[in-house]
């Protein structure tokens, strides 16, 4: 009696309870969504989902309020050498013009801390985006930026250390941080495209640089770098 | 029946944990763990960090600013095409040209990558950079295994055909 209660108990479980397991993506975000069971509606989705963020995928990282490359885009025709501040020198450390879109305002000139530092134009471009978390008076300093990267909810890190690596290169998506010589400078990803050979380029936005966009070749997966150093990048 | 439903769910062996759902992030690109051990510390950005930083990105604008002035034709590479990849190597103040001949054949092979380096070379002219002075490194590359074994199925098909007579 009791080995056929416990077969008809396997029975039912099979035809009742077997956990149903669908695999689907969801229809509003970039998430793949496990459900296990029979829940009710979509959970909450985490940040990193993009539930409402417009997809943007030929322009990299992006925002509710556009892409970050986009915003960089239109900030850096805005720079020019000199007079931004009472560090403001040789370089492209001074913006001319203000910025704004629903999701935010760029930087004020007031906050600066001596001149528009390569870390403005990613506080900036980030910000207008729609992608909060990059502080002016927190994130001005290169090794603070990269440290917040690699910590703040929705933001990451992508080591590099020179050598050629087809896996991080393929990660590289424009809007990227670029950092440079042990966290001494930042720049953004503006583009970058390479052959199945690991052969291609790599082109920056920069303030507070000699110019404001600069390119770098990409051999064999390894970015030929000549004079300085990368040392990782960071994206959302 | 819903007694015996309810019974399995008291009784039944517990399955692996897992939260009724789970949600991956779609993107992939990168670690959340910090590279940073969890005790770093956000610097303020004082004067001294200032300087140290204005240092950094001086260091910087100058290498590039470098590479310009002593190559003014260094952004005009890399040249690049199916067959070939050239760049100018600063440090090695060398050419390097990774060449990708597609044909199976060795003798083949060494006819086409004579042709690309001639090639190269023309077009280098075409660009107004003057190699003369330069060492150029060619490395030449197999193609994918997919397009070797395609050619290597295609000649061994072309030789049976050729010992039956039919080609």
């Amino acid at each position: 009696m009791k080995k056929e209660l416990l077969i008809t108990l396997e029975i039912l479980t099979i035809i009742f309870i077997f956990p149903v397991t669908v695999f689907a993506q969801s229809a509003v975000s970039n998430c793949w969504v496990t459900a296990v069971g029979f829940p009710g509606g979509l959970p909450k989705l985490p940040a990193g989902c993009g539930s409402n963020a417009p997809a943007s995928p030929g322009n990299g990282t992006s925002g509710p309020c556009g892409s970050v490359v986009d915003w960089a885009a239109k900030i850096v025709p805005s720079l020019v050498i000199g007079g931004g501040g009472y560090l403001s020198g040789d370089g492209y450390d001074n913006r001319t013009q203000d910025f704004s879109s629903p999701c935010g305002h760029s930087s004020s000139r007031d906050t600066w801390q001596g001149q528009y530092w390569c870390t403005y134009l990613v506080i900036d471009a980030y910000n207008l985006a729609g992608i909060s978390g990059l502080k002016m008076g927190v994130d001005d300093g290169v090794e603070n930026m990269h440290i917040h990267f690699g910590s703040l909810p929705g933001f990451f890190t992508l080591p590099y250390n020179g050598s050629a690596n087809q896996d991080t290169i393929q990660k590289i998506k424009p809007g990227f941080a670029i950092f440079f010589n042990n966290d001494y400078h930042v720049g953004l990803i503006k583009s970058i495209s390479f052959d199945a050979h690991g052969n291609g380029t790599m082109d920056t936005y920069e303030s507070n640089s000699h110019a404001t966009s600069h390119t770098f070749t990409i051999a064999e997966w390894q970015i030929i770098a000549s004079g300085y150093t990368i040392n990782g990048f960071g994206g959302h | 029946m819903f007694l015996i439903i309810i019974f399995y769910i008291i009784f039944a062996k517990p399955s692996s944990q897992q939260p009724d759902i789970q949600v991956s992030p779609g993107s992939q690109n990168g670690t959340n763990a910090s590279p940073f051990p969890s005790q770093t510390k956000i610097k303020p950005f004082d004067t001294a960090a200032q300087a140290k930083q204005e240092d950094g990105e001086r260091a910087f604008a100058k290498s590039q600013d470098d590479i310009i002035k002593n190559y003014p034709w260094f952004n005009k590479l890399p040249l690049q095409t199916k067959d070939y990849f050239v760049y100018f190597d600063v440090e090695k103040k060398s050419f390097v040209g990774l060449l990708y001949p597609s044909n199976f054949s060795k003798n083949l092979e060494m006819t086409s990558t004579v042709n690309m380096k001639a090639q190269i070379r023309k077009s280098l002219t075409a660009l107004g950079i003057d190699f003369s002075g330069y060492k150029f490194t060619w490395k030449i590359k197999p193609q994918y295994k997919s397009d070797v074994v395609l050619n290597k199925t295609s000649i061994e098909k072309r030789a049976g055909l050729q010992k039956k007579g039919k080609f």
